[in-house]
């Protein structure tokens, strides 16, 4: 893959997790019964650690041309 | 203390001329006005709204989420006053789910494998699942500040 269409996904990805958590944020604030709104923000942090540990994951650089 | 603040839909005096005197409902109920009028006692924290000959009374206290739903559905306005106890106790929660996330994170390196029990399990995994069930401790912590604090 080249370096463009790896920014363009590791953008992506930045996207979906920034996006994903606040709106399931917002999504726990208008749910009721403290089960459900705790799963919902139980998926927010799944969802922003995925994202966050896939963009922190170490790449190995490419060698040669 | 007065957890919720209701807003008054009509200004106007309660029929009885005591905004505090809830204990009888059916003598206040507002049989004039098609729009609600809510009064409310700090001291017992209940409240009574009335509108057209219907009267509701409820405890604020014990409104849960479902309750002030529903007084919205009924067009009666009802806004959640915090404290700055309740603010503290949720940031104390959503801060401590956040550090223990990013602790577990910083802790497990990539690649590596956590056995939980005989249960490998890649780091990366554990990491997602322990940061779900931060937030999920995170949610349930913030609830009990609000019930608690306000």
């Amino acid at each position: 893959m080249s370096n463009a269409s790896s920014n363009i996904g590791r953008l992506l990805v930045a996207i979906v997790g920034i996006c994903g958590f606040g709106l399931l944020m917002a999504l726990r604030d208008s749910v009721s019964g403290t089960l459900q709104r705790s799963a919902v923000a139980a998926l927010a942090f799944a969802l922003g650690a995925a994202c966050l540990m896939w963009l922190l994951k170490p790449r190995s650089a490419k060698s040669g041309p | 203390m007065l957890k919720y603040g209701v807003a008054l839909l009509l200004a106007v005096s309660p029929p009885s001329g005591d905004t505090s005197r809830v204990s009888d409902s059916s003598a206040e109920v507002n049989e004039e006005h098609d729009e609600w009028i809510v009064y409310f006692d700090e001291e017992t924290q209940q409240a009574v709204a009335t509108r057209a000959g219907e009267s509701i009374t409820f405890d604020l206290s014990e409104l849960d989420d479902a309750g002030l739903e529903a007084l919205a559905e009924l067009g009666i306005p009802v806004s959640e006053a915090r404290s700055w106890e309740g603010e503290l106790c949720r940031a104390a929660c959503w801060g401590a789910a956040a550090a223990g996330c990013a602790w577990v994170g910083t802790a497990c390196a990539a690649g590596t494998v956590v056995t939980i029990g005989g249960f490998a399990l890649p780091c990366v995994w554990a990491t997602v699942a322990a940061c779900g069930a931060s937030g999920a401790g995170a949610s349930v912590c913030s609830d009990w500040c609000t019930s608690t604090y306000g």
